[in-house]
């Protein structure tokens, strides 16, 4: 009996069997790609070289009648973002099925793409130091936690704790995202101060994306829409301009895959025009960042769920009742405190350093007040908020520094204290809410000369800011860098001092926690010290009082998510400062 | 001082519009993971070879499928053991990466069978252990490859990055876009042939 070798490949040749053994002679191999050691006398295996080989035992297989059709191969690509050949939002014609190109990173047909897709290592294993993609530091676990929150939901509120690294985890999503091709264009809005650290933080955390600022004149920008890029980034002040004041704006013609909003309580007034341009774009993901999403009303949090909830002609409907807003927070938001995450973070120290001012200053400063007091009563029933904090920028100035003599306690108590701390190799960061020479940062720079300071305001361009971050941390030689609350307070990366000054207090808690998170946040080697300035009996010392209500009331809504209005500033409160009520309308 | 044409050219911009940097690909030697399942509707084996580096990022897929016979003439082992073999050796012929190593599930077959039918000419291991069990281990066709052979540092490589059993799942993925229709919730090993 012979039964014919069910061996699929053919081109080998038959082999034939007698009664379960191997005839005692095997015809010649035909197919001269292989390369096949054949030993037909002593039915020793035959080794057939292929890229996978594997060993031919003559006479083991019994016949069978049916038979395996070729197998098919698919080449996987490597992991790289999307090629850039025209506006984002259309279609790179690289990428089209059927463009047969031996240096195309991606693949051509629709299987094989999505095959690529399919066969990706976990993102656990993405993201590991080791793995397949280069990280330039490890990423910790709650951000792996972090950025595999980014990659699954289509809406989120990044709201960690300040100094935990969102931006990292923003940007190492968008990489995993592009590199798996899921994503085509993203749109990265930010205050104009943090624009270049994001654009660092790409370079670093995503060297292969292609990033564009937008930002000159306008001319300008309308070309830098429509450059190729993956990323874009622009100031929310921009945004606005282009979104709302231009017709036809290339920002709403792009059908953007994610848009970040870093700093997101930028558009806490959900009626403001960067609140209005951030929610008429078009997009697909969307993530807010933000780790104050609340500063002051509840209604900072929901201008936020609409743009996340919301689409460019569809208002979302989000719930303004306690409950609502606790339900969507606990849907959309992740939030991780540092106490939590960073248990190795050394302990930051508050020291609320109440402060005599100097005689002169002393002097000086009532005569405002009383000047002011007598102001507002004349002015009567007309009285505006206006003029309240008129009078208390003014009396919060002489606080600072006396414009006459000269003298500053606040300043002098700083000069001492940096004496001590810079001879122990610290450095220091100093915020004012003013910028001017007399009263603010300038005048701080003046004084403390001799410290080598270096000065971060919302005057500077972004070149300008850039340079200045660039020079503190390089140079130890700066012990000192003077920013203003509003243009420092957020987003920047300030590790390298470990003390903070609060020249003087600004009405959100929020914005003074931001601040102080610029050096109490991960990198951080020492304990971090804070000072706030109060002097004594003087408005600064009611103005304490109400920011310590209002701290409370960060704790418990966004940390607890619980809303209570009775805890916002009131205009009442505000007159209350100065003993008044406010007129009857 | 002047600058030489040669400086001039190397300080000048390259052409490329978007440069970008491609992310190397470090390793050199590949594995192959080898799966066979039985589909009980449409009564078919399933057989797929997933080609991985050394960081466990996918190369190579190579697939295939070889319908079962029907009728009570043929003993389920032997049908099992055949589709085994021939699927393997079609997906090994298919392969146009180079591994240097290759794995299966334990579930495939015992080591005695791997080594007399699939009988590949690399090292060959076995994966076994279930998450939530005992950790994945490999065992060794013969013994494991010496220092000096590149699929060596390559597992010591993979089974760090936890690519002990995990391509496996891939695996199922990839059968998934090859095949959207069939059930793959009903993949199995145990092979239970249609009575015709």
């Amino acid at each position: 009996m012979i039964l014919f070798s069910p061996r699929h490949d053919a081109p080998l040749r038959p082999r034939f069997h007698i009664l379960g053994r191997p005839a005692p002679w095997t015809p010649e191999v035909a197919n001269p790609a292989r390369q096949a050691l054949s030993f037909p006398d002593t039915g020793a295996p035959q080794v057939v070289t292929r890229a996978l080989p594997w060993l031919r035992a003559p006479g083991k297989v019994a016949a069978q009648p049916w038979d395996v059709g070729r197998a098919r191969s698919v080449q996987v690509p490597a992991l790289l973002p999307k090629p850039l050949d025209g506006a984002p939002g259309r279609r790179s014609a690289a990428w089209s099925e059927g463009s047969g190109d031996g240096e195309l990173p991606l693949p051509q047909s629709d299987l094989a793409r999505r095959l690529s897709a399919a066969l990706q290592p976990a993102l656990e294993a993405l993201l590991q130091p080791d793995g397949p993609l280069v990280w330039p530091f490890q990423l910790l676990p709650y951000q792996r936690e972090g950025v595999a929150a980014l990659l699954t939901r289509r809406e989120l509120l990044l709201a960690d704790d300040m100094g935990l690294g969102k931006t990292v985890q923003a940007v190492a999503a968008l990489r995993v995202l592009f590199l798996r091709g899921e994503i085509e264009t993203a749109l990265v809005v930010c205050p104009a101060s943090l624009l270049m650290q994001w654009r660092r933080e790409l370079a670093i955390w995503g060297p292969e994306l292609v990033t564009v600022v937008v930002a000159g004149a306008a001319r300008e920008r309308a070309a830098l829409w429509r450059r190729p890029a993956h990323v874009r980034l622009v100031s929310y002040e921009t945004l606005r301009g282009d979104v709302l004041d231009v017709r036809d704006s290339p920002a709403l013609r792009i059908s953007w895959s994610v848009v970040v909003l870093d700093e997101a309580s930028r558009i806490k007034n959900g009626e403001s025009g960067v609140a209005r341009a951030c929610k008429r774009l078009q997009r697909g993901r969307r993530w807010a960042l933000t780790g104050t999403p609340l500063e002051n009303r509840i209604e900072d949090i929901v201008s936020i769920l609409e743009f996340l909830l919301g689409e460019p002609h569809r208002r979302a409907s989000v719930p303004r009742t306690t409950a609502g807003i606790r339900a969507a927070l606990g849907t959309h938001q992740l939030r991780r405190r540092k106490s939590d995450v960073l248990r190795d973070l050394p302990p930051k120290q508050i020291i609320e350093q109440l402060i005599e001012i100097a005689p002169g200053q002393r002097a000086a400063y009532d005569q405002a007040e009383q000047e002011g007091l007598v102001y507002l009563a004349s002015v009567g029933a007309s009285v505006s908020i206006t003029h309240i904090l008129e009078l208390l920028a003014r009396l919060k100035q002489i606080c600072n520094r006396d414009p006459v003599s000269g003298q500053s306690a606040k300043i002098d108590d700083i000069e001492r204290r940096l004496d001590a701390l810079v001879a122990e190799g610290h450095r220091a960061l100093i915020f004012s809410q003013f910028t001017d020479a007399q009263f603010g940062v300038r005048q701080l720079a003046e004084r403390l000369a001799r410290f080598a300071p270096i000065t971060f305001t919302g005057d500077h361009s972004s070149h300008q800011k850039s340079e200045a971050l660039d020079l503190f941390a390089a140079k130890d030689r700066h012990k000192a860098l003077v920013l203003s609350l509003r243009a420092g307070g957020v987003g920047l990366n300030l590790q390298s001092a470990s003390y903070v000054f609060h020249l003087d207090r600004w009405w959100n808690p929020a914005l003074e926690e931001q601040a102080e998170s610029r050096a109490h946040r991960m990198g951080q080697q020492y304990p971090v010290t804070v000072v706030r300035y109060v002097c004594a009996n003087t408005i600064e010392e009611r103005i304490d009082s109400t920011l310590r209500a209002k701290r409370a009331l960060f704790t418990e809504v966004v940390d607890d998510v619980t809303c209570d209005l009775a805890m916002a500033m009131t205009e009442t409160e505000i007159f209350g400062l100065f003993g008044l009520a406010p007129p009857r309308r | 001082m002047r600058c030489s044409r040669a400086m001039r050219a190397k300080a000048a911009p390259e052409s490329m519009s978007l440069p970008y940097a491609k992310p190397p690909r470090a390793a050199a030697a590949y594995a192959a993971y080898l799966d066979v399942v039985w589909l009980p509707e449409p009564g078919a084996f399933y057989g797929a070879l997933l080609v991985i580096d050394a960081q466990g990022m996918p190369i190579e897929f190579v697939y295939n499928s070889l319908p079962a016979p029907s009728g009570f003439l043929w003993r389920v082992d032997d049908v099992r053991r055949m589709a085994i073999i021939r699927l393997s050796h079609s997906l090994f012929d298919a392969c146009e990466k180079e591994p240097a190593l290759l794995v299966c599930r334990e579930e495939l077959g015992t080591l005695s069978f791997c080594r007399d039918e699939i009988n590949p000419a690399v090292p060959f291991a076995q994966a076994s252990g279930l998450e939530g069990e005992a950790p994945a281990a490999w065992s060794w066709l013969n013994n494991p490859p010496p220092p000096s052979h590149p699929a060596h540092g390559l597992a010591q490589s993979l089974l760090a990055r936890g690519c002990a059993l995990e391509p496996f799942d891939r695996i199922r993925s990839g059968w998934r876009e090859v095949y959207p229709a069939l059930p793959w919730s009903q993949a199995t090993d145990d092979t239970i042939l249609a009575e015709a």
